[in-house]
């Protein structure tokens, strides 16, 4: 669709100072270290924790305070340590994900390059309905966006 | 926002379709409002919120925004703890 196939991926480098095999285990099994829960996740709380489960298949788990756990997404390639995809839905349901792609690369002075690509609006399966929806007004576009964001808004 | 979508709804109408709690709903609501993506006005003791007509846009770079943020925390993150063995 249209709709959706405008919408560029999303796409973020930065070198960091070291090696892929340890850049991918920063990435994949500290992300609660990392990723800023106050603000981005379902339970909106720094007492959150997200792990991921580094398999092809594997979840991409958020556990809130009180012990409740959502999937945020799926993995979808596992290749320590210059590949991980998964599938990005936080707050939505899976067939409504979008897709993120990190990949590492050996650099200068024993340094990684890390680029995040996150894309796959236009694989949203609700086409027609989504296309209907989107003639009548916001309510598609804020839905696959707010799926995109992996920022739960509800 | 599917429902503020529809029309404009108070924070107990939203609470009471979502699987979270109203201080929960709240909450985003306001993460919401700093992004300039919805509104609201007080009605008696509701506070009725409805979609920003122009926040397009600005939906758009607050994705953006998300990713951006979690990375250059990721980077952050990379850079101060490169030296750790691995856990």
């Amino acid at each position: 669709m249209t709709a959706t196939s405008s919408i560029a991926p999303l796409v973020k480098t930065a070198t960091v100072p070291c090696p892929p095999e340890r850049a991918f285990d920063l990435f994949t099994q500290q992300i609660s270290a990392w990723w800023p829960l106050a603000t981005h996740s379902v339970g909106l709380s720094p007492d959150c924790r997200v792990e991921m489960d580094g398999r092809v298949g594997g979840h991409i788990t958020e556990t809130l305070p009180d012990g409740a756990t959502t999937s945020w997404g799926t993995l979808t390639a596992w290749e320590p340590p210059s590949r991980v995809a998964f599938t990005w839905h936080p707050g939505r349901d899976p067939d409504e994900a979008t897709e993120v792609q990190v990949v590492f690369k050996p650099a200068a002075d024993s340094g990684t390059v890390v680029t995040l690509v996150h894309g796959g609006w236009s694989a949203r399966p609700d086409g027609a309905a989504a296309r209907r929806n989107y003639e009548a007004g916001w309510d598609p576009v804020l839905t696959r966006l707010r799926s995109a964001a992996g920022v739960p808004t509800r | 926002m599917e429902r503020l979508a529809t029309a404009p709804a108070s924070v107990g109408e939203l609470a009471e379709l979502l699987p979270i709690s109203r201080p929960a709903v709240s909450q985003h609501l306001r993460v919401l409002q700093q992004q300039g993506l919805v509104s609201h006005r007080s009605a008696g003791t509701r506070n009725i919120y409805r979609l920003e007509a122009d926040g397009l846009a600005t939906l758009r770079h607050w994705i953006d925004d998300i990713w951006s943020t979690a990375f250059d925390h990721y980077v952050e993150y990379a850079t101060t703890h490169s030296e750790e063995t691995s856990s």
